[in-house]
């Protein structure tokens, strides 16, 4: 392992390096403006993107989506500002402990409309079952006695 | 690999400005719908404006701006005190409390 990391690197995994993240930084931004184009010409439909269950908008969903464009920008102007650009070694309690709240109360919201949508609970009857048939009664005949009392 | 960097750099940079742009535009134009984001909703219909989404809405924007100004003064992420967290926090309790106070309490089912 040693001698591989003293080796110096081949000129050929640069270039494989270099084209593949031609290839990928292409590709992504392929796709986002694909998404864009379909966004503006409007084959997305982002009319319903903050509103909720019953078609007016949610303040949750509005709070989350400000928040998280602003989580997003920060991060893009950190990297940006270092040369060569680079992750932020750490993220901050506080940023993440915002995003917690936005994403939790969002989440909370939800549950408390789904909760409010949920169709009332039907009655439920509770039927006796019908009581069980009384024991047939016996009939003895005693026939025998009757002759016994016409003797 | 300098110019690819400086691709993405830009790319990115591009993309991200665009997929805000789209979205805020379409928030100004009415084409997101922002209708009753103020209003209160009981299970009736929607009510009258809600002091606790005013509220809500106020703090949103005031961390929002907060947290942009700094990153662009300073570029990097602020330390967030915990009181500020604590506000934040209350005022969505403040919300939700509210939010399910209206959504348990009302009279008729929507």
């Amino acid at each position: 392992m040693l001698l591989l990391l003293q080796t110096p690197p081949d000129p050929s995994f640069h270039f494989l390096a270099l084209v593949m993240g031609w290839i990928v930084t292409v590709l992504v931004a392929a796709f986002a403006l694909a998404i864009i184009y379909k966004m503006v010409k409007g084959d997305i439909n982002l009319m319903y993107l903050i509103a909720g269950a019953d078609g007016d908008a949610s303040l949750a969903r509005f709070q989350f989506l400000v928040f998280t464009f602003v989580i997003a920008l920060g991060l893009f102007l950190i990297i940006l500002s270092s040369n060569p650009p680079t992750f932020p070694t750490a993220i901050p309690g506080g940023i993440l402990a915002l995003l917690g709240i936005s994403g939790g109360s969002y989440v909370t919201a939800k549950a408390v409309d789904a909760n409010a949508n949920k169709p009332p609970a039907t009655q439920v009857v509770v039927t006796q079952p019908p009581p069980a048939p009384a024991p047939a009664a016996v009939v003895v005949n005693t026939g025998s006695s009757e002759q016994n009392s016409d003797d | 690999m300098r110019l690819l960097a400086s691709f993405a750099k830009y790319e990115l940079g591009i993309l991200l400005a665009a997929f805000a742009g789209v979205i805020v535009y379409q928030l100004l134009t009415g084409a997101i719908k922002m209708s009753g984001v103020l209003r209160e909703k009981t299970r009736t219909g929607t009510g009258g404006v809600s002091a606790a989404r005013v509220q809500l809405l106020l703090f949103t924007f005031a961390m929002a701006f907060y947290v942009l100004s700094q990153v662009i003064e300073f570029r990097t992420f602020p330390e967030i005190e915990t009181k500020w967290l604590l506000v934040l926090g209350g005022s969505h309790s403040v919300f939700l409390g509210a939010k399910g106070v209206l959504s348990l309490f009302s009279s008729e089912p929507r």
